[in-house]
């Protein structure tokens, strides 16, 4: 039985690990390639370290890529961090009040309005490119940051999920909260928004990552290097005309582009835990 | 502090009336149970009187304020949730002051208040605790902590004991008599278990759906029931209810036996005849001898011993119908076994006679 329960666990070790080499196998051949002169790429993909990684990491951040247009990578970084971080508490914002009203006000065309809501479901961006670029072009939001965020931060997935939340929440915590005296501003405040917190954490990261990976529409409404995204600024470096493309730089690029999230998801991990330790037992 | 009056309060749902017009004063200072089987609406009323839902129409008064249509924070009123609803991600102490510190109250005196009603309950070691962390019998002891530190005008329970076990529901229904002693505030307390109803009250409400049945001190309820369901609901087990008749001026029983007048009720009957609804508690049932002619003639059927006294399932044999249950709750050591044939008497003035047809206490 423990030779058995020790061969299991044995072959479980191998497949997970064989999983992470899997998944760690395209990133180590980016971290190669970003450490290499770009002649050293051109026609073979080595398989170990070269001398230029810092000299790669700083030419990047602090130059960009002349072929491509220019704009140092940090710029990109800052305006990808600016949407994702605008788009997630953008969405976390209007999702949060619109389940509020939705569950806690009985407001004459409550159920129309959550319809409405949830029909956006059936329209991403990708569908609505084209009106919602003519609107945000009549409002004057090319080429800012406002033009990258708020045309995606209505979110019905996130409203659905709050609303799903606030209706575990027993009424009789309303109830309380009224006979204590506390008006609708109050209770969102002292009771939903805390109860909330790991709900709103775990939409953060969700929403964190998909303003990140916003590829169509930024490359839509901006046309000046200084507004770039990271990730439409790779796709950018690897369509360079008339000229070889730099991979070392490339991947350097992808790689600085992957860390922010990085950071995001180890950083609210620790919250989605403590949040499960905490729930109701 | 302030008393409570209801003036025609009615309550619809939709189409259905749930509260049908209850006028009913509550004087200051008063511990009222409202008791009645579930579903009658008396959660219901108390939520009225929170202002937690909104009358159809009618007033309510606390006071001399008619509160039928301030918001619930308006009211001067506390409340104690069946489910305590604590909030669960305060501490002991953010609980219990926050009605205090949504309404701007000083900080001294907030603290002042914790600690008056923490000592009181017994809380002063759990305060930075979280609600999570208590035992049900703590946590509803901050529920009331939320409600003794508003130093509101009115308490309202909402069957705040139905969650914790038998033992516990015991100590802190003594507890609650203890502190209505001591604050004498106004209360109205909601259960549907008469045990507690006649433990905890000064006065009692009974309900039988939307309607109140009876208004009145535990002992007025227990001793004279005005109606045929204030009897069967008060005291346990169930009062006896007998279908006999009148005939002569005489009360028959349905064996046959006819009671002689003065040992049933004190009253005479002349006026009256035909059919008639005899009522009599468990305890007023008494082994009697076997030869004397006012006696109920039944069979034992099953015996359920209780210690100090035994419970005695009958069958009553009937003219018409053949058998009607009866139990007698019998004192001492005499106990029969089932299948026995005993003869029980009524205790010297301790029959209620209601009306078959009205179910009303018939005036003797
Ligand atoms: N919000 C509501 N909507 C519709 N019907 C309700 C509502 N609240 C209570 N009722 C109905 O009113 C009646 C009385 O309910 P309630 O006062 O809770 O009874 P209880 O005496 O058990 O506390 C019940 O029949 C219940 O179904
Ligand atoms: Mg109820």
């Amino acid at each position: 039985m423990v030779e058995h329960k020790g061969a299991h666990s044995v072959i479980s070790h191998l497949i997970l690990l064989l999983g992470a080499l899997l998944v760690l196998f395209p990133l180590y051949i980016a971290l190669v390639a970003a450490s290499h002169p770009a002649e050293a790429l051109i026609g073979t993909t080595p398989l170990w370290f070269g001398p230029r990684l810092s000299e790669n990491f700083g030419s990047v951040l602090g130059h960009g890529l002349q072929a491509a247009g220019g704009a140092p990578v940090w710029r990109m970084l800052l305006n990808s961090t600016i949407m994702a971080v605008g788009i997630s508490l953008g969405k976390i914002l209007i999702s949060l009040l619109s389940a509020f009203a939705i569950v806690y006000f009985r407001l004459p065309g409550r159920q129309i309005c959550f319809f409405l809501i949830f029909v956006t479901l059936m329209l991403p961006v990708e569908i609505r490119i084209v009106p919602t670029f003519e609107v945000a072009n009549h409002l004057g939001l090319i080429n800012n940051y406002p033009g990258l965020i708020f045309p995606l931060i209505a979110s019905a997935t996130a409203t659905f999920l709050y609303r799903q939340f606030f209706l575990t929440i027993p009424d009789e915590l309303l109830e309380a909260a009224r006979i204590d005296g506390a008006g609708p501003w109050r209770f969102f405040r002292d009771v939903v928004l805390p109860l909330s917190r790991t709900n709103t954490a775990a939409l953060f990261v969700v929403t964190f990552i998909y303003g990140w990976n916003q590829y169509l529409w930024p490359l839509l409404i901006t046309n000046q290097e200084s507004m770039y995204t990271v990730v439409m600024a790779i796709q950018r470096m690897v369509n360079v005309p008339d000229a070889p493309v730099e991979w070392n730089l490339v991947m350097t690029t992808a790689l600085l582009g992957l860390l922010p999230p990085l950071l995001v998801v180890l950083g609210m991990q620790r919250l989605f835990i403590k949040g499960l330790i905490e729930t109701e037992k | 502090m302030a008393g409570i009056e209801l003036r025609k309060v009615v309550k619809n749902f939709g189409k259905t009336q749930v509260i049908e017009g209850i006028s009913q004063s509550v004087p200051d200072g008063t511990f009222l149970v409202i008791v009645g089987p579930s579903g009658c609406g008396k959660s219901t009323v108390l939520r009225l009187i929170a202002g937690l839902e909104e009358v159809t129409s009618g007033e309510i008064f606390i006071g001399e304020r008619d509160v039928a249509r301030l918001e619930p924070k308006d009211r001067d009123v506390a409340m104690v949730f069946q489910n305590y609803a604590l909030y669960p991600h305060m501490s002991v102490r953010e609980n219990i002051c926050y009605g205090l510190k949504v309404r701007g109250l000083p900080k001294a005196e907030q603290e002042r208040r914790l600690a008056l009603a923490a000592d009181m309950l017994g809380l002063s070691e759990y305060l930075d605790r979280s609600p999570r962390q208590l035992s049900g019998g703590q946590r509803q002891r901050v529920a009331m902590g939320r409600a003794i530190v508003r130093e509101a005008a009115v308490f309202l329970f909402d069957e705040p004991l139905s969650n914790l076990d038998a033992s516990l529901r015991n100590q802190m229904r003594v507890e609650l008599r203890r502190l209505h002693e001591r604050l004498g505030t106004t209360s109205i307390y909601v259960t549907h278990d008469q045990v507690e109803a006649m433990t905890l009250a000064q006065r009692i409400m009974v309900m039988n759906q939307g309607h109140v049945e009876q208004y009145g001190t535990p002992d007025e309820l227990y001793l004279s029931p005005a109606t045929v369901f204030t009897a069967r609901f008060i005291g346990s087990p169930n009062m006896n209810m007998l279908r006999a008749s009148l005939e002569r001026g005489r009360l028959k029983l349905p064996g046959g036996t006819f009671l002689p007048p003065i040992p049933a009720t004190d009253a005479a009957f002349t006026g009256r005849a035909g059919e008639i609804l005899l009522g009599v508690r468990p305890e007023d049932l008494l082994p009697a001898g076997e030869n004397a002619p006012e006696t109920l003639r039944c069979r034992v059927e099953l015996v359920e011993v209780l210690g100090a006294d035994t419970l005695v399932h009958c069958a009553l044999p009937n003219e018409a119908e053949g058998q009607e249950p009866i139990i007698a709750r019998l004192e001492g050591s005499s106990r029969p076994g089932p299948g026995d044939v005993i003869h029980l008497g009524i205790r010297h003035g301790k029959a209620h006679l209601f009306d078959p047809v009205t179910k009303k206490r018939l005036a003797v």
